[in-house]
């Protein structure tokens, strides 16, 4: 598991070898993002976003920057924040309980 | 040939007890959700099917791969921060001249029928090209502003297959969307 904040981005992705060959990739200077998108992925399956149904929560640089109902708003104020393009900003939405006790 | 893996997100589990099961240690079944990255692109993008390279121009879309739902769907908060990357489609007037509606989530919503161009990217770097996706794109309402659902009407699932591909150490099922060739 990736502990908040303890590790950088990566500069770029491993290929997986057993990829088709001519599979499209992204190029690498979305890694750090990507990462961040991965790590957030990793963090919800952990239950670490609870506290933020029906919310989107924020990371840059493998830590949790911001989160709210508003995605515009968010991306704005947290580019705003850390001096980063709002498209650098990762998040992932929290869904709504689809299960009660 | 290409693929990207789909996301596997752990939701609330459901708790059951066996009735064989004399531990009385609750079970509980995993509840998983697939989500896409989807990427949405401007008209203009250059050159076309190309990956974009600059993450200034580009919005993602964590959304839900819903095969169950016709078309993809848009709330308004997802939509809205790329607006100007929207085409936006005229319908005929519906006979009573109402706005065109939408029933899910227990209510019904007003919508925009529209085009956006949508590629398809995974946490490893992959990349599908996007395609021009008839979306209905949600007014603006607190039920659905945060709704994103990929549906099965898209180019992107053209003579694509989604495959289960077993499981993660950590026993997490792998799914991906991939061309019908590949593997």
């Amino acid at each position: 598991m990736t502990t908040n904040g303890t590790h950088p981005p990566p500069s770029a992705i491993p290929r997986d070898p057993t990829d088709p060959p001519d599979q499209q990739y992204l190029p690498d200077s979305w890694a750090p993002l990507l990462a961040d998108l991965r790590w957030l992925d990793e963090q919800y399956n952990l239950g670490a976003f609870e506290a933020h149904r029906g919310e989107h929560v924020a990371a840059v640089s493998l830590a949790v920057v911001g989160h709210g109902r508003d995605l515009t708003e968010l991306y704005e104020r947290v580019a705003r924040e850390l001096g980063v393009p709002p498209g650098r900003v990762a998040t992932v939405y929290v869904d709504e309980l689809l299960f009660t006790e | 040939m290409s693929r990207v893996r789909l996301r596997t997100l752990v939701e609330r589990r459901v708790g059951y007890r066996w009735p064989s099961d004399r531990s009385g240690v609750p079970l509980t079944i995993p509840a998983y959700r697939l989500r896409t990255q989807l990427v949405a692109l401007s008209p203009d993008a250059d050159p076309y099917d190309a990956p974009p390279t600059d993450l200034e121009q580009f919005r993602r879309i964590d959304a839900i791969f819903d095969t169950g739902a016709p078309l993809t769907v848009l709330g308004h908060g997802r939509w809205r921060p790329f607006a100007s990357d929207i085409r936006w489609l005229e319908q005929v007037p519906t006979p009573s001249g109402q706005p065109r509606r939408l029933t899910i989530l227990g209510g019904s919503w007003t919508y925009r029928l529209a085009q956006v161009r949508l590629g398809v990217t995974d946490e490893q770097n992959r990349w599908l090209s996007a395609v021009w996706t008839p979306v209905l794109c949600l007014d603006p309402n607190p039920t659905t502003d945060n709704l994103a659902l990929l549906g099965l009407r898209t180019p992107l699932l053209d003579r694509r297959r989604v495959r289960h591909a077993g499981t993660t150490p950590d026993d997490l099922p792998v799914w991906w969307l991939e061309d019908d060739a590949v593997g």
